[in-house]
């Protein structure tokens, strides 16, 4: 390959890369994002699958530290685009307006 | 990478560990929790803090330093923070070491040499620098503040790893005031826009933006903005917080400003970090079995050119050829390194990249 052929192909070669390992992380995550919509599958998926959990909160910190202490699983966020949407908290069942995500984490 | 690699499978805490020490980013220090940041791991978070700076001062802030110790009066203003943060205090409790005449040859801390008020070693800034800003704000017109710190902090952590949870750590912390509610809002959500535009578009890793639940939340925000990225072993990683402080600091600190109108009004506050600990987040989301995978733009080293030839003439030919490419693109601003050493192999420099 002729010396600026090179310098072009590293350079492309190069945001390829950048591109490529954004892709290969964000591919990672979409599989690692799970709905569940009742507490076995959320064990089941927290203890197997891992990854973020997207399930309905009762907005109670009691929920909250009830499900930590028993699958070690935290709210990591309420997303920010996540949609409004109704259901029932995938512990307590009592109403909530949107899901948050959960995760074991560091 | 020389010796095998455990593999992320088989123990991905083992795996991560490796990765640093083998490829010489970091290692623990003499004191536990503490860890030593080698050149190379350096290098990498000079990378980052050059492009985060440049991203704050696009964004209108400047720096400045606050002091390492806060006396421990100050730090009990703010009641949330103090409580949230007590625990992990590292405490100062005297300025002089004297020799010890029990101990020839050792030092002992000189029990006249007590400070009066105990110094708390900074976790967080927030209680030094609202005592500042009380005395820089009298008016609308010192407001908006808009500062940030690169420094370190002391959080004297029970649990600790590599980069991801150190007792010590660098950071920068960004501390604004603002006449309005609506203003620190903004500043808040936008703080957090700026780390998931760094860490998607430098670090190469997607993040999830969204705001903290009540119970964690920073000790002392009205709200915390958040941006989370998952680790290849299905674990989240808080990647960096954006508070929106309201008016607690003010209150603590009694910080006021007259408005325009003639009134009087607590400032509104927000404060925003990241750490070292992304250094680690960019090591676990990108590496493999074969090691350490760095995504170019934060990579100290973009380009290696290891020349193959056989004879002083090759050498010096191809060294030249090199030479030419390497400035072409170091105009570029590519990273670029000529492995010339002639003491080692072609088969070793590809072991070591």
């Amino acid at each position: 390959m002729d010396q600026n052929k090179l310098v072009d192909f590293i350079t492309n070669q190069l945001d390829m890369i950048q591109g490529d390992l954004f892709q290969k992380a964000v591919d990672f995550r979409k599989n690692h994002i799970t709905e569940v919509n009742d507490f076995d599958e959320f064990k089941a998926v927290i203890e197997g699958k891992g990854g973020f959990v997207s399930a309905h909160w009762d907005g109670t910190a009691e929920t909250e530290e009830a499900i930590k202490k028993i699958t070690k699983a935290t709210i990591r966020c309420i997303p920010l685009e996540a949609k409004e949407e109704a259901g029932e908290c995938v512990y307590s069942g009592n109403p909530s307006t949107q899901r948050v995500l959960f995760a074991k984490a560091y | 990478m020389g010796a095998k690699l455990t593999s992320r499978e088989k123990d991905y805490s083992k795996w991560y560990n490796e990765i640093v020490v083998n490829a010489d980013l970091a290692e623990n220090s003499a004191v536990r929790g503490c860890m030593i940041i080698k050149p190379y791991g350096y290098a990498i978070w000079e990378k980052m803090q050059a492009e985060l700076d440049k991203m704050f001062k696009a964004t209108g802030h400047e720096n400045a330093y606050f002091p390492l110790f806060v006396p421990k009066s100050l730090f009990e203003a703010e009641e949330k923070n103090a409580e949230g943060f007590a625990k992990e205090c590292a405490v100062v409790t005297h300025y002089r070491l004297q020799n010890d005449d029990d101990n020839p040859g050792k030092l002992k801390v000189d029990p006249k040499a007590k400070l009066e008020e105990e110094l708390v070693v900074r976790p967080t800034s927030e209680a030094v620098i609202w005592n500042t800003y009380k005395s820089w704000i009298q008016s609308y017109r010192d407001l908006p503040i808009l500062i940030n710190q690169w420094a370190n902090v002391v959080r004297w952590e029970m649990r600790t790893r590599l980069f991801l949870r150190t007792a010590e750590f660098l950071w920068q912390e960004g501390h604004t005031a603002h006449a309005t509610k609506n203003e620190a809002l903004e500043e808040t959500v936008l703080m957090n826009q700026v780390y998931a535009d760094f860490l998607e578009n430098y670090m190469a890793i997607p993040v999830i933006q969204g705001t903290k639940t009540a119970s964690e939340r920073f000790a002392g925000a009205e709200e915390t903005y958040c941006i989370e990225a998952l680790m290849q072993d299905g674990k989240a990683l808080q990647a960096g917080t954006s508070h929106f402080l309201g008016q607690n600091f003010a209150k603590a600190f009694d910080v006021k400003y007259a408005t325009a109108e003639g009134g009087l009004e607590y400032v509104w506050a927000t404060s925003w970090g990241v750490s070292t600990r992304l250094i680690g987040a960019l090591i676990m989301t990108h590496s493999d079995d074969n090691g350490l995978v760095l995504p170019p733009n934060l990579a100290p080293i973009q380009v290696v050119f290891v020349p193959i030839y056989r004879g002083e003439e090759q050498q010096a030919k191809i060294a030249e050829l090199i030479e030419g490419m390497k400035a072409e693109l170091e105009q570029m601003g590519v990273r670029v390194k000529f492995d010339n050493r002639d003491k080692f192999k072609p088969g070793f420099k590809f072991n070591e990249y």
